[in-house]
C-alpha cells in the first residue's frame, strides 16, 4: 500500500505542470496584474484595474467609470486640477460591460482600502439600463474584484480550472520578450498610465459608411439595479466629498433606437430622479453618422473630446462643441444638463427627435 | 455522480482506502473482514445511488429484495420452478417494462405526458438481478443466505449506473471471498481507469462538441458535415461507452472484483455477428442467454432462427429506448444479421488481409448507418440526413470551384479545433490496433519504467490539457 501511495504521489508532477501552464498562460491575466499581456483575449479588467489601483494607492485620485465605451474619453481632455486646486491623476476604470452597480462597489472598495478619490466621471448608456452586477466566477471575464475579496482561493481556482489556452502561448511569449520601445510595451505602459489599451489620442474620423447594425440590448425592467446604484454612488460621493459627474453616452442611432424600444428613455427619466446628469444621448451630428464610431457602440476619441469640451471646457469651447453637434434632428442640445425639474421636457425633446 | 468527475474519483479513492484499511486491520479474521468490507461497499453503493436522485433508491433496494427472496424460494421449491422464475423475473423486469411501454405509448401516439425521469441504471440492474434468479433456478448458483450480498450484487456502485451487466455466477461469489491487497490487480485497475478517462474526456467529448454543433445547427445543414458527424458519432459513442466501461471495470478491479470485458475492438469486426460479440458484450450476451436461447436460439429451422434473431434485436432496441427509432435500429441490425445468416457471412475465417480490411470497412459502414437511426429523434430526421448526403457532390464542387472554406462546409464551430480531435482519434486507433491481439495492460507493463511512466504522465497531461470544456453525460446513462 505504501508503495502504491508513493507512486500515486508522483502524479503531482503532471498536476504541477498543468498548474504552471495555467498560471503562465493566464488568458485573463488575473495572475499578471502588474505585467498584463495584451492578447486577443480580453482580460478581466475589473479585477486587474482594481487590484492595480489598490497596489498603487497614491498614484491615482480621479477615475472614469462605465463600460468600455467610456474608454474613448481621452486623457488630454480631462481636467488636470480639481475644484479646490488639487492635481488630478486620472485612471480609466472602464471595462467591457461595466455597469453602475459594479462601479459603485469599485468606488467603495477604493475608499475602504485607502485610495483617496477627488473626482469621478461615470458614463451610463443603454447597457447600464439592463446589466446588473455579475455575481460569482461563472463567467471568468466578468468576475469582479469583490468576488475575489469574498474568497480569493475560490476566485483563483476558477481560473486555474479553466484549460490553458495553448494557442495563446506565442502571443504571451511575444509579450514577455518584447523589447523596449516596441508597440507591445507602449500599449502596456498606456494601460498602467491611464487604463486603456489603445492610444485614444487619434482624433481621426472614419470614412463615411453605412449605419452599423445595432448592438444587442435587453429591456429595462424592475430587475435593473442601475438607477439605485447611481443613487447610492451619488450619496456615497456626497458623504465623502467626491466630485461626481454622471453623463450619458452618445449612443449610435441604430443602437439608440433599439435601446429606446427597450426602455432607454424610461431609464433616463428614472436616472434624473436620483441625480443630475449630462445628456449626450439623442440624435445629433455624431450619433447619426457611423463614421464617428468604431462599431455600433464605441464612439471615436473625436466624439469623446467634444464631450469633454462640453463638460470641462470654457464657455467658448462648450458653445462651439454644442453647435457642431447640432443636426436637423437635434432638439435636445449635446450635453444638456438634465435634472428632476426638466427631465420631462428633455425626454419629450428626445422623443420628438425620434419622430423627425 | 458521473464517473468521469473529480467528485467520483475522490469518492472512489476514499472507498478504496477505507476498504483496504479494513482488510489490513482485520486480516486475521477473514469472515469478519469480508463482512465489514461488504457493508462498506453496500453503504458506498447506496450513497452513490442516492447522490443521483434520493427518491429512486427504493428501486435497486426493492429489486435486490425481490432477487434475494427469489433465490430463497427457488432454492427450497422443487416444483413449479419454471412458473416461480417467470414470476420473479417478471417482477424484476416490471419497472423497466412499465417505463418502456409508457415511453413507447408517448412516442407512437404522440400522447403528451410529463417527462418521465427514469431511475438511474434501471435498464442495467434489473437485468443484472435476473441473472441471479436464473442462476439459482438453473442450479449454477446456490441461493445466497446473506441478503446484504444480494443487495450489494444488484447495487454495486461501479456498475449500477450503466453496467456492465455482471453475471451473478461471476460477480456474486466474489463478494463472499476474502480479498487481499493485490498490488498488480489494483494498479491494473487504476491504469484502466486512466485509459477510460482519456477515451471519454479527451476524445469522445471533443468529438461530441463537433457532432452536437452540426446536429443542433439551425436551418439546412451541409451533407458533408452530416456525413462527417455520422462517421465521428460511431467513434464518439464507442469511446464514450467503452471509456465508461473501462473506468468502472478498472474501479472494480482496484477494489478486488472482476467484472469482465464489455468491449473488444468492435470496429475491427468482419461481420455484424462478430460486431455483436464485441460490442456491449454484457448486454448482447444477456440477450443471447435470456431472450434468444429461450426462444429456441439457433437450434431450430432457418426461418424460426431468423425470427428469433429479429425478436431479440427488437427487444434490444426497446431496451435502449422507448421510441420507434430504437426499435427500427434494433430491427435493422436484426435484418442485417439474418442476411448474414442466409448468405453464410462470418462463418469462414478470412485469410487474405485486403479482403479482411474490406469486410471490416463494410461492417463499419453498416454499423454507422445504424447509428444514424440510433442517434435520430425521428424517422423523418433519419430520412433528412440520408437525403442530405445526396448534396455532397455539389458541396465538393463548391469547395473546388467557388473556393468556399472547408471549415464552413463541414460546419466546424468557431474556435473548435477539429484537426486536433481527429489527431487524437487517429492516435487512439493506432494504439487500439496494437492491442487487438495483445493485452494493452501486458504491453504497457512489459515496457521499461521510464517509458511506462512517460506514458502515464502523457495520459495525465492529455486529460488535464485537452479534456473537453463541457463534458457531456455518458450517452448510455440515458438508457
Amino acid at each position: 500500500m505504501k508503495k502504491l501511495l508513493a507512486k500515486l504521489c508522483l502524479f503531482i508532477i503532471p498536476a504541477f505542470i498543468y498548474l504552471g501552464a495555467s498560471i503562465y498562460i493566464d488568458a485573463y491575466n488575473v495572475f499578471h496584474v502588474d505585467n498584463i499581456r495584451l492578447t486577443y483575449v480580453t482580460p478581466n479588467q475589473n479585477f486587474i484595474k482594481t487590484k492595480y489601483v489598490l497596489n498603487n494607492k497614491d498614484r491615482f485620485n480621479a477615475f472614469v467609470l462605465g463600460s468600455s465605451r467610456a474608454g474613448n474619453l481621452p486623457l488630454d481632455g480631462l481636467p488636470k486640477m480639481g475644484p479646490e486646486g488639487q492635481k488630478l491623476h486620472w485612471y480609466n476604470m472602464t471595462y467591457a460591460m461595466g455597469c453602475p452597480e459594479e462601479n459603485y462597489q469599485t468606488v467603495r472598495t477604493f475608499l475602504d482600502n485607502g485610495v483617496k478619490i477627488e473626482e469621478l466621471v461615470i458614463l451610463v448608456d443603454e447597457i447600464s439600463m439592463w446589466r446588473n452586477a455579475f455575481e460569482g466566477t461563472g463567467d471568468l471575464i466578468f468576475a469582479t474584484y469583490q468576488t475575489y475579496e469574498e474568497n480569493p482561493l475560490k476566485f483563483y481556482y476558477a481560473y486555474i480550472k479553466q484549460k490553458p489556452l495553448l494557442k495563446l502561448l506565442p502571443a504571451v511569449i511575444e509579450n514577455d520578450l518584447a523589447e523596449e520601445g516596441s508597440e507591445v510595451l507602449l500599449k502596456k505602459s498606456l494601460f498602467y498610465e491611464y487604463g486603456v489599451g489603445e492610444a485614444n489620442t487619434d482624433m481621426a474620423i472614419g470614412s463615411p459608411t453605412n449605419m452599423f447594425e445595432p448592438e444587442r440590448s435587453l429591456e429595462y425592467t424592475e430587475a435593473s439595479t442601475s438607477v439605485e446604484s447611481v443613487r447610492r454612488l451619488k450619496e456615497f460621493c456626497d458623504e465623502n466629498g467626491i466630485e461626481l459627474l454622471v453623463i450619458t453616452s452618445p449612443v449610435l442611432e441604430s443602437t439608440y433606437r433599439q435601446g429606446v424600444d427597450n426602455g432607454y428613455l424610461d431609464f433616463l427619466t428614472d436616472l434624473a430622479s436620483v441625480t443630475d446628469y449630462y445628456c449626450f444621448s439623442g440624435l445629433n451630428a455624431y450619433t447619426r453618422e457611423a463614421m464617428y464610431y468604431f462599431d455600433a457602440s464605441h464612439f471615436r476619441p473625436y466624439v469623446g473630446r467634444e464631450m469633454e469640451k462640453v463638460l470641462f471646457g470654457n464657455d467658448n469651447e462648450r458653445m462651439n462643441s454644442v453647435s457642431e453637434a447640432c443636426s436637423v434632428a437635434t432638439v435636445v442640445p449635446f450635453g444638456t444638463i438634465v435634472t428632476a425639474d426638466n427631465v420631462d421636457e428633455v425626454i419629450g425633446g428626445l422623443v420628438q427627435e425620434l419622430g423627425k | 455522480m458521473p464517473v468521469y468527475t473529480k467528485l467520483f474519483v475522490t469518492f472512489f479513492f476514499a472507498i478504496f482506502l477505507t476498504v483496504n484499511m479494513v482488510r489490513r486491520i482485520w486480516n486475521e479474521n477473514k469472515s469478519f473482514c469480508t463482512f465489514i468490507s461488504n457493508i462498506l461497499l453496500l453503504g458506498a453503493s447506496i450513497v452513490f445511488y442516492c447522490w443521483s436522485n434520493l427518491r429512486f433508491i427504493l428501486f435497486p433496494i426493492t429489486i435486490g429484495v425481490i432477487s434475494y427472496v427469489s433465490g430463497i424460494v427457488l432454492g427450497r421449491c422443487h416444483s413449479y420452478k419454471k412458473s416461480i422464475i417467470l414470476a420473479f423475473a417478471g417482477l424484476e423486469l416490471l419497472p423497466l417494462l412499465v417505463y418502456r411501454l409508457v415511453g413507447l405509448r408517448t412516442d407512437l401516439f404522440d400522447v403528451p405526458t410529463e417527462e418521465l425521469i427514469i431511475p438511474l441504471g434501471l435498464s442495467f440492474f434489473t437485468l443484472q438481478a435476473v441473472t441471479y434468479t436464473h442462476g439459482v433456478y438453473k442450479g449454477t448458483l446456490s441461493a445466497e443466505r446473506n441478503p446484504l450480498i444480494v443487495l450489494l450484487f444488484v447495487s454495486f456502485f461501479p456498475c449500477v449506473s450503466s453496467g456492465p451487466i455482471a453475471r451473478a455466477e461471476k460477480l456474486l461469489p466474489q463478494f463472499g471471498e476474502y480479498k487481499v491487497f493485490d498490488y498488480d490487480e489494483i494498479t491494473d485497475g487504476l491504469r484502466l481507469m486512466g485509459w477510460g478517462l482519456l477515451k471519454k474526456l479527451v476524445i469522445a467529448d471533443n468529438l461530441a462538441t463537433y457532432i452536437q454543433a452540426v446536429r443542433g445547427a439551425e436551418g439546412e445543414k451541409y451533407g458533408m458535415a452530416l456525413l462527417l458527424a455520422a462517421l465521428l458519432y460511431s467513434f464518439q459513442l464507442y469511446l464514450d461507452f467503452s471509456g465508461y466501461s473501462d473506468i468502472v471495470i478498472g474501479c472494480a478491479n482496484a477494489l478486488g472484483y472482476e467484472l469482465g470485458k464489455n468491449f473488444d475492438h468492435p470496429y475491427l469486426s468482419v461481420s455484424i455477428g462478430e460486431f455483436w460479440r464485441r460490442w456491449h458484450i454484457s448486454l448482447s450476451s444477456w440477450l443471447r442467454d435470456f431472450v434468444y436461447i429461450p426462444l429456441g436460439g439457433g437450434r431450430v429451422g432457418a426461418l424460426r432462427k431468423n425470427l428469433n434473431t429479429l425478436i431479440t434485436f427488437a427487444v434490444s432496441g426497446l431496451w435502449h429506448g422507448a421510441g420507434i427509432t430504437w426499435i427500427v435500429w434494433g430491427l435493422y441490425h436484426g435484418i442485417c444479421l439474418c442476411i448474414e445468416n442466409i448468405l453464410g457471412i462470418g462463418k469462414n475465417v478470412i485469410v487474405s488481409t485486403p479482403r479482411r480490411w474490406l469486410r471490416i470497412f463494410w461492417t463499419y459502414v453498416i454499423v454507422t448507418f445504424g447509428w444514424i437511426i440510433f442517434a435520430s429523434d425521428s424517422l423523418h430526421e433519419v430520412a433528412d440526413t440520408i437525403v442530405s448526403f445526396g448534396r455532397i457532390p455539389s458541396e465538393m464542387a463548391m469547395i473546388v470551384a467557388d473556393g468556399i472554406a472547408v471549415n464552413r462546409v463541414l460546419m466546424v464551430p468557431h474556435g473548435f479545433n477539429l484537426a486536433l480531435s481527429l489527431v487524437f482519434l487517429v492516435g487512439y486507433l493506432g494504439i487500439s490496433g496494437t492491442t487487438y491481439r495483445n493485452s494493452g495492460l501486458k504491453l504497457i507493463k512489459s515496457k521499461k519504467p521510464v517509458i511506462r511512466w512517460g506514458g502515464y504522465f502523457a495520459l495525465a497531461l492529455l486529460i488535464l490539457f485537452f479534456s473537453a470544456e463541457n463534458s457531456g453525460e455518458f450517452i448510455y446513462n440515458r438508457f
